[in-house]
């Protein structure tokens, strides 16, 4: 095998080591955020009904806040046609049946079909509650777009 | 006593029983989120480092995000002066060893001699560790001053 060859190979396996360090609560979580930007995406509101706790809070960035019916509620409004709603520089930390998940999102669609583009941070805190991860909390903060 | 009394002063006791029972630790939480006010205000570090988790994380109103190490040099700040630090419609939700705080601040003061007044929404996240409640992320929605 040229050296080459070799450099590659080593570097997919140190790439599969560190990806199997991430934890497997840590796998779920970012697996539920992305589950969560789909069932948004898509008005999905059975997925989301299953992600978020009874006592879930939503601060929304212009300071709305929302409790889990006015979310769901919310999440079936056909005003709001999502192109793509996605999470970058996503951190998870854990601590025991608790977990804060923080990072950028990204979201661009229509409402009313009027086109929007918007960035902002969030702040999630999910608790293991009767054997599954619920998000209790969500809080947005609106950012200027990212260069 | 009459048996009527008796079984209300019982109801009573119970009741009050539970409510102590379920709110020491509300209690417990509310009264360091307002320790960390007072501290913020006198720019008291060493009681911040008490309150807030190693792995803290900070999303401030304007989007900044700061660790606890950056969040605790901000706070030292000589530039800002607090007035007032206060919350109100303060919401706790216990989930065993955590603890979700949210409510609205306020902060007045002044910044390079310049006054300044600011509002807006936060939501906290306290955990039981190693003995004690420590915040381990705090994230503020700015709001328009009424």
């Amino acid at each position: 095998m040229p050296k080459r060859m070799w450099v590659v190979v080593f570097l997919l396996l140190g790439s599969c080591a560190f990806a199997q360090n991430r934890s497997a609560e840590e796998s779920k979580l970012l697996a539920m955020e992305n589950a969560w930007n789909l069932a948004q995406k898509d008005h999905d509101s059975r997925a989301l009904d299953a992600l978020v706790a009874d006592t879930f809070v939503n601060t929304d960035w212009d300071g709305t806040v929302s409790n889990k019916a006015q979310f769901l509620a919310d999440a079936k409004d056909p005003s709001y046609k999502f192109d793509s709603v996605g999470n970058t520089n996503v951190s998870v930390f854990i601590y025991g049946n608790t977990a804060v998940v923080a990072g950028t999102y990204h979201t661009t669609g229509s409402h009313k079909g009027k086109a929007f583009d918007s960035h902002g941070r969030f702040t999630d805190t999910w608790v293991l509650q009767d054997g599954r991860w619920q998000c209790v909390a969500s809080a947005t903060t609106h950012i200027q777009k990212q260069s | 006593m009459k048996t009527r009394t008796l079984i209300g002063v019982m109801a009573l006791l119970v009741v009050s029983l539970g409510v102590h029972a379920q709110s020491g630790d509300e209690a417990k939480v509310i009264a360091l989120e307002n320790a960390w006010n007072t501290a913020q205000r006198d720019h008291d570090n060493v009681a911040l480092e008490a309150i807030l988790a190693e792995t803290f994380i900070d999303t401030e109103a304007d989007g900044t995000v700061m660790n606890r190490g950056q969040f605790l040099a901000s706070v030292k700040d000589p530039n800002i002066k607090h007035i007032a630090m206060s919350n109100t419609d303060v919401k706790v939700v216990m989930f065993g060893k955590s603890a979700l705080v949210t409510g609205i601040y306020h902060d007045k003061g002044t910044e390079k001699g310049k006054p300044y007044e600011v509002q807006g929404r936060f939501t906290d996240t306290w955990v039981f560790i190693d003995g004690r409640w420590q915040c381990v992320a705090t994230a503020s929605t700015p709001l328009p001053v009424k």
